[in-house]
């Protein structure tokens, strides 16, 4: 469970965060485009660089803006041979494949940003991609459509794996364990999902959030599993964090955050993890 | 304050504000027989929305004994843009009750509807609320159909306060609605002589489909 609980404030109310890849910082994108960094011991500001409002964050030091790929820390940039429309997106963990959600087309398309084409236009559900999540390997991609439905498709050849049609619910978050042996998927029916990423089955279901479920995040060592909520009525309403071992399915901490918590995520050392609840700061929970 | 008639409170309680004067919608009917030929225009889509569950019962009645949501009636017919029956069509509705809260456990205030076989599909329900997210009234509609493109959208009322009492003139509002056409004149049935015939409000929503 958590060690600590403490807020980083930020002069924005974030739209997106990713912690850097050294272990000592995080990133947050402001409404206006302005990336932040900030320094996780001291929660003090290091850097700051100003993007147009339309920049989309794919990691701490990689976006999207008007056409272009930004590589920040090589200090290049990929011309894509279209734009991008502006909806969800998702990068491979090796920052080989983008892919980005059309709703109006109903289509999720992939980007083999080591050419900057488009490499497939892939038919998804009819409500438009609630989460893009890759696998480890960025060998699968997986759309959890608003239509209650999740398609996973193999990355290079486009070929669709499975479609899970049986969920009476969108899945609002998507990610595969580090390992790359299950993915887990979870929203508004209140449940996580453990999919087996062998045929993509169901392993089991977690129960217990008592709350429609807006985003998840699970350790890199997969032992812990956390799960952030959100009100239906509306997302000024108190909501629960769920600290989950992963391996049992019991909950050993449910902390409550004043707003939505959105956007979890794991620092890469496991030792901090981060969310967003819509106001001028960054939560984070430390793990010993 | 000047005491309200009967027919005053009534509208009071469904808008909280004013209720949409004109009678005026569109009768698709008189516009078929005039020009049956005439291409209507297919209905504007709009977004899912996170609240869509797949697997809504088949039922007319939405409104249980003793809801304390005003009591809402919703008609309309499925067509496509000629004007014509559509075969075999589903529309499925969902909305908020009257707190604005949705049903994310179980199929209150959803349902699935199979047209009769003039096209016309009919439920009675209550009022949706307003919620702080998305502060217009509102049904959400996802209607399927062999041959035609699946249209998502949604039907808003005039009489919503969110419009301030001029939905011609506000319809823009905080980029709620896609389109004008989607907010729907209110009518308001004053209710029979006895409780199981209530007061009620009433929207008619024709959908017309485009060919796929």
């Amino acid at each position: 469970m958590p060690t600590s609980q403490r807020r980083i404030a930020t002069g924005c109310a974030p739209t997106a965060i990713h912690f850097t890849r050294d272990h000592q910082h995080i990133a947050a994108r402001c409404p206006d485009g302005k990336l932040q960094i900030y320094a996780l011991s001291s929660g003090k500001m290091t850097s700051e660089r100003a993007f147009p409002s339309t920049a989309l964050l794919l990691a701490a030091d990689f976006l999207y803006d008007n056409g272009q790929i930004w590589d920040l820390s090589a200090n290049r940039h990929t011309q894509l041979a279209s734009s991008l429309p502006r909806s969800g997106a998702a990068l491979s963990p090796d920052r080989r494949f983008l892919a980005t959600s059309n709703p109006s087309e109903r289509t999720v398309r992939l980007w083999d940003l080591s050419t900057g084409k488009q490499s497939h236009t892939l038919p998804d559900g009819i409500g438009g991609a609630a989460r893009l999540a890759f696998s480890p390997d960025g060998e699968t991609v997986v759309s959890a459509n608003y239509d209650n439905d999740i398609r996973i498709w193999r990355t290079r050849s486009g070929e669709l794996v499975r479609k899970i049609d049986d969920l009476t619910g969108a899945m609002f978050a998507a990610t595969f364990t580090p390992d790359g042996r299950a993915l887990i998927t979870a929203g508004l029916d209140e449940t996580v999902y453990v999919w087996n990423t062998r045929n993509f089955t169901l392993e089991r279901k977690l129960e217990g959030h008592g709350q429609t479920i807006a985003s998840l995040a699970i350790s890199p060592d997969s032992r812990t599993l956390i799960t952030g909520g959100f009100d239906v009525l509306t997302l000024k309403n108190p909501v629960r964090i769920v600290v989950w071992d992963f391996a049992s399915g019991r909950i050993t901490d449910t902390l409550n955050a004043p707003h939505r918590a959105v956007q979890l995520t794991f620092s890469p050392d496991g030792k901090w993890a981060a969310f967003l609840t819509g106001e001028k700061e960054i939560s984070l929970l430390g793990f010993a | 304050m000047a005491k309200l008639n009967r027919r005053q409170s009534l509208e009071l309680c469904i808008s909280r504000g004013l209720l949409f004067g004109g009678l005026s919608q569109q009768n698709l009917l008189s516009a078929w027989q005039a020009a049956e030929s005439t291409a209507l225009k297919p209905t504007p889509a709009e977004v899912l929305g996170p609240f869509y569950r797949k697997g809504a019962p088949q039922q007319n009645l939405l409104r249980a004994p003793g809801d304390a949501g005003f009591p809402l009636k919703v008609t309309g017919r499925v067509l496509n843009s000629r004007a014509q029956l559509v075969e075999a069509a589903t529309v499925e509705l969902w909305h908020a009750d009257h707190h604005g809260r949705y049903d994310t456990r179980g199929y209150k205030y959803r349902a699935r509807l199979s047209p009769d076989d003039k096209g016309f599909y009919s439920v009675d329900t209550v009022m949706p609320g307003h919620y702080a997210d998305r502060p217009a009234q509102h049904i959400h509609y996802l209607i399927t159909a062999p041959g035609h493109k699946s249209l998502i959208t949604q039907a808003y009322f005039a009489t919503d306060p969110f419009f301030e009492g001029n939905p011609d003139k506000n319809w823009k509002k905080n980029g709620i609605a896609e389109s004008k056409e989607l907010i729907l004149p209110v009518r308001l049935y004053e209710g029979g002589a006895t409780a199981a015939d209530p007061p009620r409000a009433e929207i008619t929503f024709d959908i017309i489909l485009e060919r796929a």
